[in-house]
């Protein structure tokens, strides 16, 4: 039970920290966004009248559900290429999470959508709304207030699983930390900044989304 | 020359072709690995891992739902310690620490640990949940009918939290199974290590993951249905 903790180590650990940092950041910011767009058309697919896009968005939704995101990651990340598909580790990261974290969102989205009462949809109607009108300014403004705490769970699940994109070398939060563990080999000084700031990113958005399920409920 | 320039070059298609390419021999040399080498390994990893967890979420969520003072306060901690940090994390911390402080645990043991630590903590947040879904009403007629604190909780609590907590259960156990996939990173030999050094001996990646993913697919979709299934059955009841 002897390991002594150097502060020195960690400060030397810091510079990197940082940087791994600003790409979780930034892989988590540019995944949420593209994630709820993405999430938006698989929930429309999915409510869709027109048979084999519903089902197709269905069995989209099923696989990603059904599989698991490192070999989704490892799928994209070796299989592209094979396309002649090259991208840099990075943007296969946030395709991969805009992929799996969309299939989730895209849940919950049409979750929403179904919530919103039939009297909504016909007025829209009676009003001679296009499809198109009809989504934008009646059906899905409503149905965000309502799936909006779910939606920042489903972020604070993409930055949990973001920690996986390191696998293909990301240098995010988790690669940083097990670089440095590996040149170094002290891996109390790598993991427990790493992961402190992995706790206070993901709780804010989780204690952050019960807050405001708290909040828009009294709405 | 380094890893993705191979890829790059390889996936260009120029030049290199080292690999045999016989894509019939490959599909079924991989069936036959993930079957016999994967497979028992992805199942035995998630079906222990899953029992632990379960006995552990259900303590931990016992005892945070009748609080128990302090030590409720550090299963809370813990919980938020799980919730919030990502599983690969929790696994490299203890697949690197644990050593230092003379604790030597297998890949497998690990593993094991990891996923217990981690899926323990969703369940107990499930566990508690569901207790607290179960009306005071309850709690008062059982007092009433001068059961102590053990006869309440188990004639008449449990029972009507178990059959509200199979949906989410079922749900996790999912995520469970899904979870024993990054272990692969520790070098355990589960289907998705095996994968990879398939894909790594092969040259189809395609194939490779493509299989790999039919394989958890068929592990993971019926539990998912399940789950669902359970999922409308409740809401019926409660309509």
């Amino acid at each position: 039970m002897d390991y002594d903790f150097s502060f020195n180590v960690v400060l030397q650990f810091l510079p990197y920290l940082l940087v791994g940092l600003r790409n979780t950041v930034l892989i988590g910011l540019i995944g949420i966004l593209s994630a709820t767009t993405f999430g938006v058309i698989v929930a429309l697919a999915r409510v869709s009248r027109f048979r084999p896009l519903s089902l197709s968005a269905a069995g989209y939704v099923a696989f990603i559900r059904a599989t698991p995101l490192l070999v989704q990651i490892y799928f994209l990340f070796y299989g592209l290429p094979e396309f002649g598909i090259l991208l840099p580790p990075f943007v296969v990261a946030v395709l991969a999470l805009t992929l799996n974290s969309g299939a989730y969102a895209g849940e919950i989205i049409r979750a929403g959508i179904e919530s919103i009462h039939k009297t909504q949809y016909e007025a829209a109607d009676s009003l001679a709304m296009t499809y198109r009108q009809k989504m934008t300014y009646v059906i899905l403004p409503q149905a965000f207030r309502k799936i909006f705490p779910p939606l920042v769970g489903q972020a604070s699940y993409l930055v949990k699983d973001s920690a996986l994109v390191s696998v293909m070398g990301t240098l995010d939060l988790t690669k940083s930390a097990t670089t440095f563990q590996a040149i170094t080999f002290r891996p109390l000084e790598a993991f427990l900044p790493t992961m402190g700031l992995y706790l206070f990113i993901i709780l804010v958005l989780i204690y952050g989304s019960s807050f405001l399920d708290k909040r828009l409920r009294k709405w | 020359m380094d890893l993705h320039s191979w890829i790059r070059d390889y996936g260009s298609g120029d030049a290199m072709e080292p690999f045999s390419g016989d894509v019939l021999l490959i599909t079924r040399t991989l069936f036959v690995l993930y079957f016999t080498k994967g497979l028992p390994v992805t199942i035995y990893l998630s079906l222990l891992g899953f029992i632990t967890a379960m006995l552990l979420g259900f303590v931990v969520g016992l005892i945070r739902f009748l609080r128990v003072p302090i030590i409720r306060d550090l299963l809370q901690a813990y919980v938020d310690g799980m919730r919030g940090l990502p599983f690969l994390m929790v696994l490299y911390f203890l697949f690197h620490v644990l050593p230092f402080f003379d604790i030597r645990l297998t890949a497998f043991a690990t593993a094991v640990l990891a996923l217990t630590l981690h899926t323990g903590a969703y369940i107990s947040e499930i566990v508690r949940g569901c207790l607290l879904a179960i009306p005071k009403t309850q709690h008062e007629s059982a007092q009433s009918l001068a059961l102590n604190l053990r006869q309440r909780l188990q004639y008449v609590i449990i029972p009507q939290a178990v059959s509200l907590s199979l949906p989410p259960l079922a749900g996790q156990s999912v995520l469970h199974i899904k979870d024993t996939s990054v272990v692969s990173i520790i070098a355990l030999a589960e289907l998705t290590r095996v994968g990879r050094i398939q894909m790594q001996t092969n040259g189809e990646p395609l194939l490779t993951y493509a299989i790999l993913a039919l394989f958890y697919f068929v592990l993971c979709y019926p539990v998912l249905k399940l789950s669902i299934g359970l999922e409308g059955r409740i809401a019926r009841k409660f309509r």
